[in-house]
């Protein structure tokens, strides 16, 4: 990985102008006793595949629901020789993504990216990159309801019973409805995932289409809910599995489109609404490869 | 030899220096109701509370024993004991508020009760859902309405429907018809009845109302100050009751 | 066969500055398969109270009543139960019922609680209800709203239905007209040419008469 950094050009980076390295902070923004107190969380997480760890979150430079559960995570796993991307939505250069990423630039001085292959760490709002996760990547997610059972029972005492005792019948309610209402499970985002055969784990509001891009993944999977005080985790080569019915089974949909832009038939696509007479445009979400194949 | 399917040993439970019930012996056998009888405060929901496992008693034995299988109801762990209350025991709440989700269907809300004991197959879910909203007089066509869109009646069949679909082996009801217009109560009451008698069903009902314990239970329990001062056949109890409490309970009852 | 041994009963009223009533002592009496007996005497002098302790309603404060070879006096809650089920019919003096359900499934129940099938059920009650001449237009509605004698001969058919070794009757044929009477009267006969043991409370004459019973007179019975 180290290697592959060396040879990055210049070129593959965008500049921010006007966001020097600021010697002030200490590296990546956080203290290093708290670092270690989510390093802590992070590891134990990782020991229990999609078990949700209760950790201090900080009070973070911008509002909850930006993000501050990913930041802290990343933050604490940050390194200097380490190579960052940070995409909203698939994107790299939408608000969210160009905020933080100027956030650990001031903070930390590492080297960003927009190609996924280059990141050693990848901070993500509601995607997973269309090119696949590979070893020693660190890909963190930003949560912001960590709870899965939540829409059931609005107790934490007894969730957390329920995850206990593996009470998960109740789970399937909501993909009952789905069905019974549309005639086909109608959950799009967010859906719900058992992990390792023992959690039931909320894998953010990620569409379902990327769901099993988690399923044996090579990287280290990370999920930060900042608000919620929660974080848990993926360890490379897991089994994450999404809930369905023996007769309904789970579909990853997307859109009957190809990418407007690179002609891609098997990515995830944007709708996007392009004049005012209502014609629409299909584009991919992931911005970088997208572009990687137009560029082709 | 019967086996009794619950037997309840000096069962007590007080709050503080409140005592909820103290002492509480009995046996229910296969295919009985009982109907528990007192005033408020008399230590009636406190008793089914504990039996149910919603409350954890502080002495006393609850042994059930079902197919065979004894299950020493107190001294279980608490994951046995959670599956074993969703599997073995159901509990009909006064108000079906208290018992569906509203923001549910109503097919949601019978199939929960099969998703938790392990169901995974859709059209099995929906067609015993079906046979089931059937079974308790509502139309089939409203099996994927809201229960809020529902009267009480159909509310209460509704929870008796999610709570009977399982096949529990004993079930609590908590004043079933208490919430209900009198002009309801007669069907809903006929409706556990005849459950009761097609399915063989096991029941402990506590109600205050004489007239539901007579239609429904084999045996009673009167409850007083949180003991049973009084206890045998419905009918003989409330025909030849031989404590001073029960007959004032039994004379008490109005006659229009 | 039926046999009560030196019953005692008599009743506290608590409520009543604990007022002690004694309905009889040392009662004895028995009755064998097939025989129809009545109970005769004075009303209050106890004659439904007898039923009602032979059935387990009331406690047997001393003595014995033996079915099959059980004293009642003694058996648990599930033992008269599974003993009332199996083998003793009571008919009360009026009808008990739960508002809104028809006649034939009051008349279907005993058979249904006992795990009769459905079509069977049906057809017996039917053929009952054709038997003790209900029309057929009252079949499918509560009996609450039937005349005195409709309600009562609801009542025997519910009691009637299935085929038990005893058969606890007070004051079947009160309330019918003659027509009707000699209907019920039949029907009793033939339960007790089948063998079984009939106890009754027969308020006229006429019914003890044309059954033939063998009448036990309380006031000497109890007056030892």
């Amino acid at each position: 990985m180290r290697k592959t950094n060396n040879v990055i050009k210049i070129k593959d980076f965008k500049v921010d102008k006007g966001l020097p390295f600021d010697q002030e902070y200490n590296f990546a923004y956080l203290d290093e006793n708290t670092k270690k107190m989510i390093r802590r969380a992070i590891i134990k997480a990782l020991c229990i595949p999609g078990y949700q760890v209760p950790f201090a979150s900080r009070e973070m430079p911008m509002p909850y629901g930006w993000g501050t559960g990913g930041v802290q995570v990343t933050a604490s796993c940050l390194t200097k020789r380490d190579t960052l991307k940070i995409i909203d939505q698939g994107a790299d250069d939408t608000t969210n993504a160009v905020s933080i990423r100027n956030f650990f630039k001031k903070t930390s001085n590492i080297k960003t990216t927009e190609i996924t292959e280059k990141a050693t760490l990848i901070q993500t709002r509601h995607r997973i990159p269309e090119t696949p996760l590979k070893k020693k990547q660190i890909f963190v997610y930003q949560v912001p309801i960590p709870e899965p059972l939540a829409f059931l029972e609005p107790k934490v005492s007894e969730t957390i019973k329920m995850h206990s005792l593996s009470e998960y019948g109740a789970m399937h309610v909501k993909l009952y409805e789905d069905i019974s209402k549309n005639g086909h499970i109608e959950t799009a985002y967010a859906y719900p995932v058992k992990t390792n055969d023992r959690y039931i784990m909320d894998p953010s509001p990620i569409p379902k289409f990327d769901n099993p891009k988690m399923n044996n993944s090579p990287a280290i999977q990370l999920f930060g809910a900042g608000r919620e005080q929660r974080i848990y985790a993926i360890p490379p080569y897991t089994k994450v599995k999404s809930l369905d019915f023996e007769d309904y089974p789970f579909d990853p949909f997307k859109a009957e489109h190809a990418c407007d832009i690179c002609g891609s038939k098997n990515t995830y696509l944007d709708e996007i609404i392009v004049d005012d007479a209502g014609n629409k445009s299909f584009i991919c979400s992931d911005t970088d490869f997208c572009n990687k194949r137009k560029n082709k | 030899m019967i086996i009794p399917l619950l037997k309840v040993t000096n069962l007590s439970k007080s709050y503080d220096n409140i005592v909820g019930c103290k002492n509480i012996s009995m046996s229910l056998y296969p295919g009985e109701v009982l109907g528990i009888v007192g005033e408020s405060g008399s230590g009636k929901t406190t008793l089914i509370n504990c039996l149910s496992g919603n409350l954890e008693p502080d002495r006393g034995k609850i042994i059930f024993n079902i197919n065979n299988k004894e299950t020493d109801f107190l001294n279980i762990s608490e994951s046995e004991k959670r599956k074993f209350i969703r599997t073995d025991l159901a509990f009909v709440h006064q108000n079906p508020r208290d018992g569906l989700r509203l923001n549910v269907s109503a097919g949601g809300n019978i199939g929960e009760k099969l998703m938790s004991v392990g169901y995974r197959h859709y059209g099995n879910i929906r067609s015993l859902a079906t046979k089931w909203i059937n079974k308790v007089e509502i139309d089939k066509s409203r099996i994927d309405d809201l229960p809020i869109t529902f009267s009480g009646g159909m509310l209460q069949r509704l929870q008796i429907a999610k709570n009977l679909i399982t096949s529990p082996n004993v079930i609590f009801m908590d004043e079933p018809t208490g919430g209900l217009d009198v002009s309801v109560q007669a069907r809903v009451l006929d409706l556990i009845r005849s459950l009761v008698n097609e399915l063989n069903l096991t029941v402990i009902i506590v109600s205050h109302d004489l007239a539901v314990i007579r239609l429904l239970a084999d045996k009673m329990i009167v409850m007083k100050n949180g003991t049973v001062i009084e206890s045998g056949l419905s009918d003989q109890v409330l025909e030849d009751p031989q404590q001073e409490y029960t007959q004032l309970l039994v004379s008490s009852v109005l006659h229009v | 066969m039926i046999e009560v041994k030196k019953v005692n009963k008599s009743f506290t009223l608590f409520n009543q500055n604990n007022a002690k009533i004694t309905v009889f002592k040392n009662l004895n009496f028995e009755v064998n398969p097939g025989e129809i007996v009545a109970l005769k005497g004075p009303s209050g002098i106890g004659k439904s109270s007898i039923l009602k302790m032979i059935y387990g309603s009331y406690i047997i404060d001393k003595g014995a009543i033996i079915i099959n070879n059980k004293n009642i006096a003694t058996l648990s809650a599930q033992e008269i139960l599974k003993l009332r089920k199996t083998s003793i019919g009571y008919v009360s003096q009026f009808l008990k019922v739960i508002p809104r359900i028809s006649a034939l499934d009051v008349i279907m129940e005993p058979l249904l609680n006992s795990g009769d099938n459905k079509n069977n059920a049906y057809k017996k009650s039917i053929k009952l209800l054709k038997d003790l001449n209900i029309e057929k237009n009252l079949w499918h509605l509560s009996p609450l709203t039937f005349s005195g004698g409709e309600q009562q001969r609801i009542n025997i058919a519910r009691g009637f239905i299935k085929d038990l070794p005893y058969l606890l009757l007070d004051e079947p044929t009160a309330s019918l007209d003659s027509r009707n009477r000699d209907i019920i009267i039949n029907l009793i006969k033939a339960k007790s040419n089948r063998g079984v043991s009939i106890i009754g409370i027969f308020h006229d004459e006429y019914s003890r008469k044309k059954l033939n019973v063998r009448e036990i007179d309380l006031n000497i019975e109890t007056k030892h």
